[in-house]
């Protein structure tokens, strides 16, 4: 106990020369401060960094399944498919009467034959191409459904 | 081949036919004129229009075209856009027929080498459809009539596939229907359109997003033993408009007579 005070008063003896030895910068604090604002501003821009990261890597895999996506996603050869309907249209039997909406099918695939024409003479792109086989295909399809429907009919 | 004749040659021809760009679309040909390399043995045929003279001498896709009136069409190569020079050959040999003068054709079909021939002036025969007997005259009680949503309408007049959501009130059935019977008289429809993305000159995304309510109505008066042909026409110059829906507006594009029973 005594032995304890003794250390005490040493201690405190001793204190004010040792302190006044290791006197602190006056910039210390502030310096402590604005490194410790540096860490956490840097540690904020790793943070938003890892995020801006991860979000880019998140809308590339979403793009790159997208472009498989519609990669794999079978697209319909409309001129193979116009073809193999009017090879269809030929098998059928010529109606005996006209029908008027075949009539109308008809006037419309003769004005979009001469704009497939037309195209074709000028070296269109397949992608300009394409809407207008698609096109000749509706048309083709409803002709066929006519035609059927007459053959369907004078069999009854 | 000089452009200008090759022109007058086609007014020539064309005289006769109601519309027609080329010498080959009056006949109801379609050929593949863009390309050499399917044209080595001769001018490749893509499709014939039913109903056309092409269709009547039993041309079809896949076909040929060898010669045409002792003309060969083979080995003729590309012209210097790379395009087949056995259209043109075709397209000059046939505006240079006089209309009565007969074409011979030779086709390859399936290793098989067949001949065609048929009077020119044929071509002269074109597809059209009178209106309705009575159109326009008041709507006579009693009897039926169909309306249709047969999608032949001319894109030439901006006009596009129609759906009717609701017939008097009623889902119109059955599914997949193009049409319906109607008693004659009036009917109120409700309708959607069914036009193509790609001619709103707009984005996809866009255009979708803002279709997603694009019903309108449309009262129709059918006639007995009428067909009304049904239409969604783009108005073109309010085709960015989907707000308010002033893109599209709902018609009867054509009445035709068609027994209903």
């Amino acid at each position: 106990m005594s032995e304890q005070e003794l250390n005490f008063r040493d201690l405190a003896a001793r204190l004010p020369a040792s302190a006044t030895a290791h006197v602190p910068p006056a910039d210390l604090w502030p310096r402590i401060v604005a490194t410790h604002l540096n860490r956490r501003r840097q540690r904020r821009w790793r943070r938003l960094a890892a995020g801006g990261g991860a979000l880019v890597l998140v809308a590339a895999l979403a793009i790159t399944a997208g472009v498989w996506r519609h990669a794999a996603t079978p697209t319909i050869d409309w001129q193979a498919r116009a073809q193999a309907l009017e090879l269809q249209l030929d098998a059928l039997p010529t109606p005996a009467a006209s029908n008027p909406l075949a009539q109308l099918a008809e006037s419309e695939l003769a004005h979009l034959d001469g704009n497939l024409q037309a195209a074709y003479d000028r070296g269109a792109a397949p992608r300009d191409l394409d809407p207008l086989w698609q096109r000749r295909s509706e048309l083709l399809d409803a002709l066929l459904s006519v035609r059927r429907q007459q053959v369907l009919l004078s069999r009854i | 081949m000089n452009p200008r004749l090759v022109f007058a040659s086609i007014l020539l021809l064309c005289a006769t036919t109601a519309t027609a760009a080329s010498p080959s679309s009056s006949l109801g040909l379609l050929v593949d004129s863009a390309n050499a390399q399917t044209a080595r043995d001769g001018l490749r045929v893509l499709g014939a229009t039913p109903g056309s003279v092409a269709d009547q001498l039993g041309l079809r896709p896949g076909d040929v075209l060898v010669d045409i009136n002792g003309t060969s069409l083979a080995n003729l190569g590309a012209d210097a856009d790379g395009r087949a020079l056995a259209a043109a050959t075709f397209n000059s040999s046939l505006a240079d027929l006089a209309p009565t003068a007969p074409l011979r054709l030779r086709v390859l079909r399936d290793g098989v080498f067949l001949a065609m021939n048929a009077p020119l002036h044929a071509a002269a025969t074109s597809a059209s459809v009178a209106p309705a007997e009575g159109a326009g005259d008041p709507p006579v009680g009693g009897g039926c009539g169909r309306i249709s949503t047969f999608d032949v309408a001319p894109r030439s007049e901006h006009l596009y596939g129609a759906k009717i959501l609701l017939l008097d009130g009623v889902t119109p059935g059955p599914t997949g229907t193009p049409s319906f019977r109607v008693s004659a008289g009036t009917h109120k429809l409700l309708v959607a359109e069914n036009i193509p993305t790609r001619e709103m000159g707009v984005g996809s995304y866009a255009s979708l997003r803002s279709r997603r309510d694009n019903s309108k109505e449309l009262t129709v008066t059918v006639k007995p033993n009428t067909t009304a042909l049904l239409a969604a026409r783009l108005n073109t110059e309010k085709a960015a408009d989907f707000a308010h829906g002033a893109y599209w507006d709902p018609v009867i594009w054509r009445e035709i007579p068609e027994d209903c029973r």
